[in-house]
């Protein structure tokens, strides 16, 4: 019977010791930048066009977004835009918007950038860099793909491809 | 027996103390945790002589030694395994992941906001701005801490992007200031950050308003903070008309761009590892029903 209890308080504080010190275990790897956003709301601000008028993500909603972050100075930028260009022309017609955001530049410089590549979809200038923050960039390109409900499906760091574009947009593009 | 009783409840009160001031360094002190131990190796050892003695149920009194045991290993485990307290410092609107809390904290975009979210196993928890909260063992409070709002412009007032590459968010115009710089003797916030487009870098130290009281080089406006500014190339060389001291809040020329910064009060956490929580509760109960079983079978 001694032994018994015995037993018993050195069984009930091995359990002990396991739960509190895997309490303060820190957890393992986790997602950094903006596919640590995946699944959540796509945060949206108030910022203006290239003309000037206000514009937002949240104007999208119901549509897939192709988000990407960029600015003039940025040569991965320049070298993305033209395969987010073809891909904004190839899915526009299926509910597909890409939608630029230049991050903390001025709305003239943004523009005549836009226009010597020859950019037509839609792009916005966030000079406070609220978008930037927000998604986690953690350099510049950065592209986030949100579905119609407004839910983060992907997020990417550095520039793509139009293979990889195509590839984030499709699964989406086929349940819609 | 009322002496048993009286170091059973010292211990507990010992460990519940941690949890009410999280966080003080004492809890990590090797004789505090050996002292906690030793307490309860002697309420363990009178309590199997007054089982002996039959001077209250064994099994009372060993359910009011395993409550004591269960708060005093939650302590010391709080003291010996536990991480020590951090400050988890975030850019407005950025969400900074904590592997301590297996979660992430997301900032507020203003810094008139006083709450900071934490999501943990998709439930959110609000930090306000008094007070703790906690989290698994962790408790969690604000600190309010002075962050830099900068503002980039080229000679001709166009917008220039700033970006962190070394900073919590690599887009943020809000320089966080988590690292000090001792200059002259003063331990003063310290920061840089990048103007890619301007092929610029730039170094900020912030002078709070007693620091700046001190300082003799700065204009007669500067009721408040001020701002050092030292502008370099991508190289770190430094550039011509690179140095200025301004007031907070003013804008300044130096090197090419043309530089604002304006310090604001913004929240930080301050987490501090409390005992598990659950432990404690179990602990407390046993000790509680252990005590007054002992009681009332004595009386």
């Amino acid at each position: 019977m001694n032994r018994h209890w015995i037993w018993l308080a050195v069984l009930f504080a091995a359990a002990l010791v396991a739960v509190v010190v895997i309490a303060y275990l820190p957890s393992g790897s986790s997602a950094n930048g903006p596919a640590a956003l995946i699944g959540q709301t796509a945060p949206s601000f108030p910022v203006v066009d290239l003309a000037g008028k206000p514009g937002a993500l949240a104007d999208y909603r119901g549509r897939i977004v192709v988000l990407n972050l960029w600015a003039s100075w940025c040569p991965p930028c320049r070298a993305e835009m033209p395969d987010l260009e073809r891909l904004s022309r190839a899915y526009l017609k299926r509910g597909v918007v890409v939608l630029g955001i230049d991050q903390g530049e001025a709305g003239a410089r943004a523009g005549d950038f836009a226009t010597s590549l020859g950019i037509t979809y839609p792009v916005l200038v966030d000079d406070a860099q609220q978008y930037g923050r927000v998604y986690a960039a953690l350099g510049l390109p950065t592209t986030v793909v949100i579905d119609a409900s407004g839910v983060v499906r992907a997020g990417f760091d550095g520039a793509l491809t139009y293979a990889q574009m195509s590839a984030a947009v499709e699964p989406l593009v086929a349940k819609s | 027996m009322i002496g048993l009783l009286a170091g059973c409840v010292a211990i507990a009160l010992a460990v519940l103390l941690e949890l009410v001031w999280p966080g003080q360094p004492i809890y990590q002190y090797g004789w505090y945790n050996a002292l906690l131990a030793t307490a309860f190796v002697v309420c363990a050892i009178r309590a199997r002589a007054l089982a002996r003695e039959g001077a209250a149920p064994a099994l009372a009194l060993l359910t009011l030694v395993a409550g004591t045991a269960a708060l005093t290993i939650a302590g010391v485990a709080n003291g010996l395994f536990a991480p020590d307290p951090q400050v988890v410092i975030g850019s407005p609107g950025a969400s900074v992941r904590v592997d301590d809390l297996r979660g992430s904290l997301t900032f507020p975009l203003a810094s008139a906001d006083p709450v900071v979210r934490l999501d943990r196993n998709g439930s959110p928890t609000e930090i306000g701005a008094s007070g703790f909260r906690i989290a698994a063992a962790f408790a969690l409070s604000q600190v309010r801490r002075q962050v830099l709002a900068v503002d980039v412009t080229d000679a001709r007032g166009a917008h220039l992007t700033v970006t962190q590459p070394n900073g919590s968010a690599f887009l943020s115009p809000v320089l966080t200031m988590p690292t000090e710089q001792n200059i002259a003797g003063m331990m003063l916030p310290f920061d840089t950050f990048a103007v890619p487009a301007a092929h610029r870098v730039v170094k900020v130290v912030l002078f709070d308003r007693r620091h700046a009281a001190m300082l003799k080089t700065l204009p007669p406006d500067g009721a408040g903070g001020a701002v050092l500014f030292s502008v370099a190339d991508e190289d770190d060389r430094a550039v011509a008309h690179g140095i200025g001291l301004v007031p907070d809040g003013a804008t300044v020329a130096l090197g090419g761009l043309r530089l604002k910064g304006l310090a604001i009060s913004y929240p930080a956490v301050r987490i501090a590892a409390v005992p598990v929580p659950l432990v404690l509760a179990l602990g407390v109960l046993l000790l509680l029903g252990g005590g007054i079983w002992c009681k009332l079978r004595k009386s």
